[in-house]
């Protein structure tokens, strides 16, 4: 951290330091007994702040996380979001330069979690924080990150900037960004494609462009498309009326997209999943 | 052989508060200085015991395990068998081995293992993410203690204080026994060896309602200071 290795500091250090850094837990990580001010106030009393000065640090805080009419609420008496927002209050409280969030938007509904990650993005760009934002809801990640990095076992094993991971397909943390979300079955006559934004320049009318290019018919199956910071990015699902795998591969490369088959599935007639899907159904 | 006959000579009713009022005093007396003295050994106690263990603040296996093994052993003893045991170092201490002084030391050291448990439990319960919070926003070991920890832990810790009342008034009863006086010494003397049914019968009534008393003030304390159920009365 600023060119500070941490791992390897004594207790005393270590404490300094992390008073330089805002530390966000998960949303019932307040203390019970005291109120949402006294929560925000914790670091400064740990500090020795004398208390005028505390009680104005935290009556700035409150109004900046939009709570001011909530400081004598003890944490029952607040929502999930409301709980969240007393935690980044804390976490500011001592004018820290790097921002921790720590699965802070996990077990909170998507509504919350939305404002949650706003106020994170606000404070970030009014107060010039640097953000490390800890998550496994890749959903989270597309709407909160500049940049990105996937750990296993506590090594960074992939990074890059969103944009790029979201439209590099060769990269596995950029496919596990993308949502994966159910698709209709194809229909006979057609083999199952997945194909992604592999560049930020895919045209909007991609799917005409690539029925004329190939003169086979296109069935969209599913599809995502977003904007991430003002590029268009996404995945799809088609259903490609021809077997020449080579031809559809070059029509898709030409619009800036990579696709791969779906080997999984047979190719015409009745697919396994379909199959699979109907035996769910009669268990239900 | 002739049967021994002991007289039938119930304390007259009028003679009752004579009779049990100072012994009542001695009663609170005894739990009195016994609580000061566990309160004042066994949080700090508790405290270490809970954060000397691995995964505490300040990690001491071996002080761990020690304290807990004589604290076990303290706690396995029945009362009256401790009382008995300690005797030399009682008279070591307060120079007799009857009455409240003599009462007061084994009843201290029952006490001790007693509360340093309840507060060791009573800390186990505050969330370990609460723990995190404190450290990372800067707290010193001492601090975390005091504010995350204590702090967060104050109702259990009364309504363990309650339990700790009602056993140390039960102890007193037993350590009438050896000549401490109070309540229960009045109880086993008149009561018990001389089938005294008035002031057993008195003893046991005091003994209920003070019991009853402590109990709803432990409740109270413990409503008062958890907000959720302080605020939510309505």
């Amino acid at each position: 951290m600023n060119g500070e290795d941490l791992s390897g500091l004594p207790e005393k250090r270590l404490r300094d330091a992390r008073r330089r850094i805002g530390t966000v837990f998960q949303s019932s990580s307040l203390l019970s007994r005291r109120t949402a001010a006294e929560n925000i106030a914790l670091p400064l009393d740990f500090l020795g702040v004398t208390p005028q000065e505390t009680r104005s640090r935290v009556g700035e805080l409150l109004e900046r996380v939009g709570l001011t009419d909530k400081a004598g609420h003890y944490p029952f008496q607040l929502s999930g979001g409301q709980a969240q927002r007393v935690g980044i209050a804390r976490a500011l409280a001592l004018r820290p330069s790097i921002l921790l969030a720590d699965e802070a938007t996990s077990g909170l509904d998507p509504d919350t979690t939305r404002s949650v990650v706003g106020l994170v993005r606000e404070l970030r760009d009014d107060l010039d924080l640097t953000v490390v934002f800890i998550t496994h809801e890749m959903d989270t990640v597309r709407q909160v990150a500049d940049t990105v990095a996937r750990l296993d076992h506590g090594r960074i094993v992939e990074q890059g900037s969103l944009v790029n991971l979201l439209t590099s397909h060769g990269s596995r943390l950029g496919r596990s960004l993308q949502p994966r979300r159910g698709h209709a079955g194809p229909e006979a006559g057609t083999r199952t494609w997945f194909v992604t934004y592999d560049s930020t320049t895919v045209p909007g009318d991609w799917i005409q462009r690539v029925t004329a290019d190939l003169g086979a018919s296109v069935h969209l199956l599913g599809a995502s498309v977003e904007t991430v910071h003002g590029v268009n990015t996404g995945s799809a699902t088609l259903g490609i009326g021809t077997d020449d795998d080579a031809r559809v591969v070059a029509a898709l490369a030409r619009c800036g997209l990579s696709g791969t088959p779906d080997h999984s599935a047979a190719s015409f007639g009745p697919t396994d999943e379909r199959i699979l899907a109907g035996a769910l159904e009669d268990a239900a | 052989m002739s049967a021994v006959v002991l007289p039938r000579a119930d304390v007259p009713l009028g003679d009752l508060p004579a009779l049990l009022l100072p012994a009542y005093g001695q009663t609170v007396t005894m739990v009195g200085i016994v609580m000061a003295v566990v309160l004042a050994i066994g949080t700090p106690l508790g405290v270490l015991l809970h954060n000397a263990a691995p995964g505490g603040l300040h990690e001491r296996p071996a002080l761990h395990t020690l304290l807990s093994w004589i604290i076990s052993i303290g706690r396995s003893l029945p009362f009256l068998i401790l009382m008995a045991a300690i005797v030399p170092f009682t008279r070591f201490v307060t120079g007799t081995n009857i009455g409240i002084a003599a009462a007061v030391v084994p009843m201290s050291l029952a006490g001790i293992a007693f509360f340093t448990r309840i507060v060791e439990n009573a800390l186990r319960s505050v969330p370990p993410s609460i723990i995190q919070v404190a450290r990372a926003a800067g707290g010193s070991h001492l601090q975390i203690m005091r504010s995350a920890q204590f702090g967060e832990a104050v109702p259990a810790v009364i309504g363990g204080l309650t339990i700790q009342v009602i056993a140390m008034i039960e102890y007193s009863a037993i350590a009438g026994t050896i000549g401490a006086g109070g309540i229960g010494y009045v109880a086993v003397t008149y009561g018990y060896q001389r089938f005294d049914n008035t002031v057993m019968l008195a003893t046991i009534v005091i003994l209920v309602v003070t019991v009853a008393l402590v109990q709803v003030a432990g409740d109270r304390l413990v409503r008062f200071t958890t907000p959720q159920k302080r605020l939510q009365r309505a």
